[in-house]
């Protein structure tokens, strides 16, 4: 994700040309926010049923979203083995509400990994202040859905306070009639292959919260804009 | 079938559907006589048959056939661990409840195909045998599966002849640890409503912890 740089000379330029003008910042807080579940649950092996899956335990608190996986697997006895399995990938979906700027000058997402919970074979942890497992920053291709579908992806800076450019993505919503379906936070894995799904209990999630977007613009160029 | 629901509203479905199977199975097998087949029941003369059969009581919603289709033993387990799926049900749901009592409720989280347990069983209705060896009464039968996303996969089922009838056996998991594992989670949620937890992070892995047993 990159600075628009063109657009921030331009106003720089009409700043100099016309009377002196002072870029304003301000601060957004997200207007809509949720996690999007894909992965499965069933059975595998030698089985037609469906599986004795327990529900996860795990969800986000108030004004956080939860991002990374959480697998279960309790293997089926010999010789007829039948697998209990699921595989759960937790996608966040934020959205912030542009539609008083027509054009930024620059935007950064900001927010911060309140906990975490890391679970393996040697137990489960919880760590707070967390460790961020996302590793991508992309922004969304549809409304809020389980799948979270996103495009133009970014690799996310480590935690636990993250800070990340998003002129680019923010101008294209303002500017260029891309539909604004906020940004998509994952990771640390991708959607997974129904064919080869892990066969573990292994869980890494990440609380995320205090989500702010901070944007930079020229009022003149922003009337509908706070002033 | 996509859900918008919240894990709260998902626990209270998953609940409801378990609540419906026992309740069909009550009606549909008689008092007294439980796992028995029901009367009207379509019986399979081949291996093959019986997993169309089964197929189609998915696609039919038709829980007695569904049952009916079951060897004696995968019928009382199916119904016993439909029993301790809801009481886990009922437990979590009361956990997240608790937890959004004591530390503020999150945003949505959105769940899509195969995380109920509906769609779990109505993956199959798109199965086909493709099959079958069969040794005295016994048959193991290979089922081809196509799911939404356009993966197949395969299953090798195995099925019992009683009297004329071949019947499908589930191995899964035993699920007889799930009332201990209930009495955990509720522990737990006492303990939030008591503030024992310091935080919500705390709690949820005190409630995956005892919701998995002795598993991680």
């Amino acid at each position: 994700m990159k600075i628009h740089l063109p657009l921030l000379l331009l106003t720089v330029a009409l700043s100099a040309c016309t009377s002196p003008v002072t870029l304003k910042t301000i601060t957004l807080k997200p207007v809509n926010m949720a996690i999007g579940t894909s992965g499965a649950q069933g059975s595998s092996g030698y089985c037609f049923s469906s599986g004795d899956i327990p529900p996860v335990a795990f969800s986000p608190g108030s004004g956080q979203v939860m991002v990374g996986f959480d697998d279960y697997f309790a293997p089926g006895t010999e010789p007829f083995p039948c697998d209990d399995i699921r595989w759960a990938n937790f996608r966040a979906g934020v959205l912030f509400d542009l539609s008083p700027f027509d054009n930024l000058a620059i935007a950064t997402l900001k927010f911060d990994t309140a906990s975490s919970v890391e679970r393996d074979p040697s137990g489960t942890r919880g760590t707070s202040p967390g460790k961020s497992f996302a590793t991508t920053l992309g922004v969304g291709t549809a409304p809020f859905s389980s799948q979270m579908p996103d495009t133009n992806e970014a690799v996310l800076p480590a935690g636990p306070a993250i800070s990340i450019v998003v002129g680019g993505q923010v101008h294209d919503w303002v500017a260029n009639g891309v539909a604004n379906h906020g940004f998509v936070i994952w990771g640390p894995r991708d959607h997974i292959n129904v064919s080869n799904p892990p066969k573990n209990n292994n869980a890494a999630l990440s609380f995320f919260q205090n989500f702010a977007l901070e944007v930079v613009y020229n009022p003149a160029l922003n009337p509908r804009a706070p002033q | 079938m996509l859900a918008d629901i919240t894990l709260k509203r998902f626990a209270v479905r998953m609940r409801d559907l378990f609540r419906t199977v026992l309740v069909v199975l009550g009606l549909s097998t008689c008092m007294g006589c439980f796992g028995s087949v029901p009367a009207n029941a379509q019986e399979a003369k081949t291996p093959e048959m019986l997993v169309a059969n089964q197929i189609i009581a998915v696609r039919d919603e038709n829980l007695g056939q569904y049952l009916a289709n079951l060897e004696s033993h995968s019928r009382t387990s199916f119904l016993i661990s439909a029993k301790h799926k809801a009481a886990l049900a009922d437990a979590i749901e009361a956990f997240h409840s608790a937890l959004d009592k004591r530390f503020g409720a999150g945003p949505s989280v959105l769940l899509g195909p195969g995380n109920g347990y509906g769609s779990e069983l109505a993956q199959f209705a798109s199965a086909e045998p493709f099959g079958a060896r069969v040794t005295g009464d016994r048959a193991e039968i290979q089922v081809r599966t196509k799911l939404a996303n356009g993966d197949e996969r395969e299953d090798t089922t195995l099925a019992l002849r009683e009297g004329n009838s071949w019947r499908l056996v589930i191995t899964g998991p035993s699920t007889r640890d799930f009332p201990a594992r209930v009495s955990e989670v509720e522990k737990v949620t006492r303990g939030v409503l008591a503030g024992t937890y310091g935080s919500r992070e705390d709690a949820m892995i005190a409630a995956d912890s005892a919701m998995r047993g002795r598993r991680q």
